[in-house]
């Protein structure tokens, strides 16, 4: 085991943990080849553990003098470690920054991991096929049909190998579609509306250049899904930036070639702004004191970044739902912003999405199958350049977390479920955001060689009694979000994280599940007590008749 | 009519939903002598502005729709709106200055005022509070804390209560002179008492230490303080204001600060929160950022630059640090700022709070403002700009309050029994002026004026009106003492308050509405579940006599002919001759079965499931549901209703066993009346 002979020091002893501005635990500290471990060797809560891959940042004040180590992990909690000795403090330092960034995803703990997961009779966890979904969305067989032609993810390595795609354009025809879009990501159907009849399809740009090259295949099949009336495409990205991707050989479609839509543009931000935001977040969650915290907070943009996400769903959501008109989007690669707009407007159109096993559907089919490069965006192994990182999936998280403050009785989890999804999203013992697309997570055998995120959180009685949202009654109807500007919250509990334990805490959680299952006792024990009621009622009523 | 109303009607008023999306209605504008209205043609939206709400009217430069005239009221919302005509615009503004700020106590609502019969009585509230009876609950008076009657006739300090606490051992000319040295003669009493930890936390005004002034018995009052607590020596001084006020205080010949030269044992601490000038602005400044921002990134930019939540932190952070004192230190504490009515009742009242559960009841809370509040004198009439005065006076000090209990409740989401809608309703009707709760600048003031005899208290209105303002969550046996976090960045925008007016900051669905449902669908079932058992048990007792007695009788020859002659006759007439067992017995088994039947006869049926909450989105009575028009379920048929349909409580004729009472809709308040008795009868 290679990863092991990194730990130059498995234990120091008398160290000192930094917490909550100043708060000190002195306990002994262990480095294992995956695991960061702290404990007072007293109290089991006082035990802090972590996958060195969950470390952000490490700082040294003073190196090589000094003894005090700063930590920043990536789900926003912070300490400082003070050693007793500088060399102890040098292995450890050294370790951790090896330990934290192992080089290769097949090195990682998942790999290493077998949990014992309990025996359960609920049924693991599978993604929804494209047939049980086409059934669902109820998309009639003559407009729309499953397609293979992605078997072996020969098209395309961000779409699934089956694909729901317009019925009245064949599997050669999707060939020359697909080598017209970036990445060859062709249009697919991500939502069908069957009231309206209206979807919403994703793809890649198109490769359109500055010759404003036409693919006639590409236009057929985009008119297909019309019905009635214009379509709608939408650029998430700004015009601007659409089109300085000409110049790189992609853009936008040219209106002339495509007069029966009408081309939009969003103002969704690069990555590299919205990293560059995340990290000047990071920097005011730690400066908790600054008593102009919310002027940092606003010169951060993370917020207007959430803001204009939520415009840019609500434009969609209003455009399909209520005006029944398609939309067809896109940025770049359609892996990024793309996808978080898709998800977002079906989590706010489609019931299922907001109960937790639709919810993992939904990360499982937009995100995972749609192929978000979660390891170049979450810096997995360290050798993505500066320009692919990029919390897009946080800030996903951060939009439903808005819903869900909006509707909190519409969804079936509480935001301790979209914790869990960021924490492990960004270092996990589980192997389900591995990999950046579908395709490489089948080259790897991610499936045999690794467990499964979703059976840990389906089949574990704990984590479910936690996540699950007490007075959840489904909702039908559409959720109208507001994005007004104060409608816009600040995630505290995420970012703000002052404690060390792993997951949130919900201060009314334990209080809201007693009143719900108070009341499941409750009315059970009141039919019991009107069946008994019930047979003493018939037995007085033979006796009162034998009287008259 | 009123004189004041000059134009009671103005039609085709526009007025704007949205302004900068340029959403408006048409409509009608009436002006009542008490209400401004705006209706719309098709009667589906009413806006009701009460002018004592009205903070400012502002007429804006000439469109060609007509005159723009901009409202903006107390409890921040702003109502935008063109006039057709010039004339017409000026009669409203007239009206809205005249009745909006009166010159006297008399013209305030108040005093015209009736709660609708349902409601309660006018005495109801004006005795919830009693000091004797609330500092006996602390442990006071004691051997170190007594009550002195130096204050009857307000003779010592006009702006306090006539009833005050102070050390057992000043003695009287230690009270008087410490009075004669404080400003407008404020001197150091008891707030609150500690009784875990014998710490006592005492308030008053600043001591009149300009150029090198001082005072013996001042300082021996000071002193008696300290001595009052077996187990510190020494006391914290907080003075709440900047150093910088106090010093030119001290310059301008109105006050200073203590120094330890002459108060030997005191820890001095200043704690910069400002005056009540820079809060005002502060907030209209905050205000600014909220009406009509351009995205995410204005509001903050606006919170930041108001200051306003830097404000609230300081605030909180003076309440903290007494709280740690008296409560984890066990050290007396006394506050002052300069006349000890602002930012004094703000802390000492925040302190309290965080130390002692009790404040954080219903019940509790009211006192708590009673004490820190009317009792020691804040100018709630001039703060709030009841009746025409300076403006310059006017400032948000007791709202600035509410905003951090409120900070300390999202915090502690179980540890208050009150929730958001209780302080939001104190907000309201702080300048509502519908109540004498908040009229007068202080105790001697408010007798004069005898609003306990001449208005209504909201106390006795809240108290009617309990069920609205619980918080379900509330759990009795959280720590007693609290202590928040302070930080501005852990402080948020009160929504609920200065967004109260628009929808989209507010959740669509409420948590609180459903979990407090909840909570009462529990007491309902399970109340209905002891009166099923009681019937039950009752009908199988009832089962078992009548089978004894028909056992009975049906060793006798008796028939039942027998039973029906003999009812015939008055039985109290029966011979006693030996017959009498027999007829005796038949009787009995008349009556057993009378009594079997009765009781087959109907039992009555909690209705269940409830509506769900979700479907419903007006009340019967037509009135939307809003962030502050809530939802609630009747217990009885399990509609949906406002609190003003479901303000009825009646005991439950299927709950028959309990005495509590129940929130119930108008028309069931009419059938539950009716007893089991009566529907047996008919």
């Amino acid at each position: 085991m290679d990863l092991m002979e990194k730990v130059k020091r498995p234990v120091v002893e008398k160290v000192c943990l930094v917490v909550n501005q100043g708060e000190v635990i002195e306990g002994a500290l262990c480095v294992t080849a995956f695991h960061f471990v702290f404990s007072t060797r007293i109290k089991a809560q006082d035990e802090i553990m972590f996958l060195h891959t969950s470390i952000l940042l490490l700082e040294r004040q003073n190196p090589s003098t000094g003894t005090l180590i700063n930590v920043t992990l990536k789900d926003f909690r912070r300490f400082s470690i003070d050693f007793p000795d500088v060399e102890s403090c040098n292995d450890v330092f050294e370790s951790l920054e090896m330990l934290s960034h192992p080089g290769r995803i097949d090195k990682l703990h998942p790999f290493f991991f077998r949990p014992r997961i309990p025996p359960s009779d609920i049924p693991p966890f599978s993604p929804e096929n494209m047939t049980s979904l086409f059934t669902r969305y109820k998309c009639p067989p003559d407009d729309w049909r499953v397609s293979d032609c992605n078997r072996g993810y020969k098209l395309c390595s961000s779409h699934p190998e089956e694909v729901i795609i317009p019925a009245k354009i064949n599997d050669q025809e999707i060939g020359a579609v697909a080598s017209f879009r970036q990445h060859g990501k062709f249009p697919i159907l991500s939502y069908y509306n069957s009231k309206q009849r209206s979807v919403i399809l994703r793809c890649g740009e198109p490769l359109c250049g500055t010759t404003l090259k036409r693919c006639k295949e590409d236009i057929k099949l985009l008119n297909s899904c019309l019905k009635i009336g214009k379509g709608r495409i939408f650029d998430i990205r700004t015009q601007q930036a659409a089109q300085h991707h000409m110049s790189k050989g992609g853009g936008v479609e040219f209106p002339s070639n495509y007069s029966q839509w009408r081309v939009e543009y969003g103002s969704m931000e690069s990555i590299t702004n919205i990293q560059s935001s995340y990290l000047k977040l990071i920097d005011v969650c730690s400066d908790v004191n600054n008593s102009s915290w919310y002027g940092r907070l606003e010169s951060s943009g993370w917020l207007t970044h959430v803001e204009q996400l939520l415009r840019a769903v609500k434009h969609v959501v209003h455009s399909v739902y209520q005006e029944g008109t398609s939309v067809v989007l896109h940025g770049t690669n359609g892996c990024d912003g793309t996808l978080q707009v898709s998800s977002l407007a079906i989590l706010l159109m489609d019931p299922q999405a907001r109960t937790i096993r639709g919810f993992l559907q939904l990360i499982e089919r937009e995100w995972l199958q749609g192929g978000h490069p979660f390891s170049l965006r979450h810096n997995i192994v360290s050798a993505a350049p500066e320009k692919q990182k990029g919390p897009i999936f946080l800030l996903f998280l951060d939009a439903v977390w808005q819903i869900m403050r909006q509707y909190p009785l519409s969804f079936e989890f509480n935001e301790l479920l979209l914790h869990i999804l960021f924490v492990h999203s960004y270092s996990s013992s589980y192997g389900t955001f591995l990999y950046d697309n579908p395709a490489e997570r089948d080259r790897h055998k991610l499936r045999e060689k690794t467990e499964s995120l979703w059976d840990y959180i389906l089949l574990s009685p704990d984590v479910m009694s936690s996540i699950i949202n007490p007075l959840y009654s489904k909702n039908s109807t559409l959720l109208v979000v507001s994005v007004h500007p104060c409608s816009i919250v600040f995630w505290k509990r995420l970012y703000l994280r002052t404690d060390l334990s792993p997951t949130l805490s919900l201060e009314s959680h334990e209080v809201l599940l007693k009143l719900k299952a108070e009341n499941e006792e409750l009315k059970e024990k009141l039919i019991k007590i009107r069946k008994e009621l019930d047979e003493v009622q018939s037995k007085g009523r033979e006796y009162s008749s034998v009287w008259s | 009519m009123d004189s004041r109303i000059k134009t009671p009607k103005v039609e085709r008023v526009l007025l704007y939903q949205r302004h900068r999306r340029r959403e408006y209605v048409t409509g009608t504008l009436c002006l009542t002598d008490r209400h401004l209205i705006f209706i719309e043609p098709t009667g589906l939206m009413e806006t009701w502005v009460l002018y004592h709400h009205i903070h400012s009217v502002e007429r804006q430069s000439l469109t060609t729709k007509g005159y723009p005239l901009v409202i903006e009221t107390k409890t921040f919302r702003q109502l935008f709106m063109i006039i057709p005509r010039e004339s017409d615009c000026h009669d409203i503004m007239d009206t809205i200055a005249s009745f909006s700020r009166p010159d006297t106590y008399r013209e305030l609502y108040a005093f015209q005022f009736t709660p609708s019969s349902d409601g309660f009585v006018k005495s109801s509230g004006w005795n919830l509070y009693d000091s004797v009876v609330e500092y006996g609950r602390m442990g006071v008076p004691n051997e170190h804390w007594v009550c002195t009657e130096l204050n009857k006739d307000y003779e010592l300090c006009e702006t306090y209560s006539n009833t005050l606490f102070v050390p057992a051992k000043a003695e009287k000319s230690v009270v008087l002179g410490s009075a004669k040295f404080r400003s407008k003669g404020r001197l150091p009493v008891l707030s609150y008492y500690c009784q875990a930890k014998n710490s006592a936390l005492c308030r008053s005004s600043q001591p009149l230490t300009y150029i090198t002034r001082r005072s013996q018995e001042d300082e021996a009052m000071i002193q008696a303080i300290i001595d009052a607590n077996p187990n510190s020596s020494s006391l914290h001084l907080l003075d709440s204001r900047p150093k910088i006020n106090a010093v030119a205080n001290k310059a301008a010949h109105k006050g200073g600060y203590e120094t330890t030269d002459n108060y030997p044992n005191i820890v001095y601490q200043f704690n910069n929160i400002q005056n009540i000038h820079v809060m005002r602005e502060s907030l209209q400044k905050l205000l600014e950022a909220l009406h009509s921002p351009a995205g995410v990134s204005s509001v903050l930019q606006g919170l930041d630059a108001s200051s306003w939540l830097r404000h609230i932190h300081l605030v909180l952070e003076a309440g903290a640090f007494i709280a740690k004192a008296l409560y984890t230190e066990g050290i007396n504490v006394l506050v002052h700022c300069s006349d000890g009515w602002d930012r004094t009742a703000q802390t000492c009242s925040l302190a309290s709070l965080m130390i002692d559960k009790y404040y954080r009841t219903i019940h509790g809370f009211m006192i708590l403002i009673e004490k820190e509040w009317l009792s020691f004198g804040h100018k709630f009439t001039i703060r709030s700009g009841h009746i025409n005065s300076d403006s310059k006076e006017v400032s948000p000090i007791f709202t600035q309050f509410l905003d951090a209990v409120w900070q300390i409740m999202v915090q502690f989401p179980k540890s208050f029994e009150f929730n958001e809608l209780f302080l939001l309703t104190i907000h309201d009707h702080l300048f509502s002026c519908q109540f004498g709760t908040f009229l007068g600048n202080n105790e001697r003031d408010r007798k004069i004026n005898k609003f306990s005899e001449k208005t209504y208290s909201l106390w006795g209105y809240i108290w009617s009106r309990l069920d609205d303002f619980t918080n379900p969550l509330f759990d009795n046996d959280t720590e007693n003492y609290i202590m928040p976090k302070t930080e501005v960045s852990i402080l948020s925008l009160w929504r609920g308050l200065y967004c109260c007016y628009e929808t989209g900051p507010h959740p669509q669905e409420l948590m609180e509405e459903v979990a407090g449902s909840l909570r009462q669908q529990n007491v309902c079932i399970q109340d209905h579940i002891k009166y099923l058992e009681q019937h039950r048990d009752s009908l199988e007792k009832q089962i078992k006599e009548y089978q004894e007695c028909l056992s009975l009788c049906s060793s006798t020859t008796s028939t039942s002919e027998d039973v029906f002659t003999d009812e015939s006759k008055d039985p109290s007439s029966s011979e006693p001759d030996g017959r009498a067992p027999l007829k005796g017995c038949n009787e009995k088994l008349r009556l057993e079965s009378l009594n079997l039947r009765s009781l087959l006869l109907h039992v009555p049926e909690i209705n269940l499931p409830w509506t769900p909450l979700r479907v419903a989105s007006q009340c019967g009575c037509g009135s939307a549901f809003t962030f502050s028009k809530r939802k609630y379920h009747c217990s009885y048929c399990g509609t949906v209703v406002c609190s003003t349909c479901g303000s009825y409580h009646a005991p439950l004729r299927y709950l028959a066993t309990s005495t509590t009472s129940h929130r119930v809709c108008k028309s069931c308040s009419k059938m539950s009346n009716i007893s089991d008795q009566q529907i047996l009868e008919r």
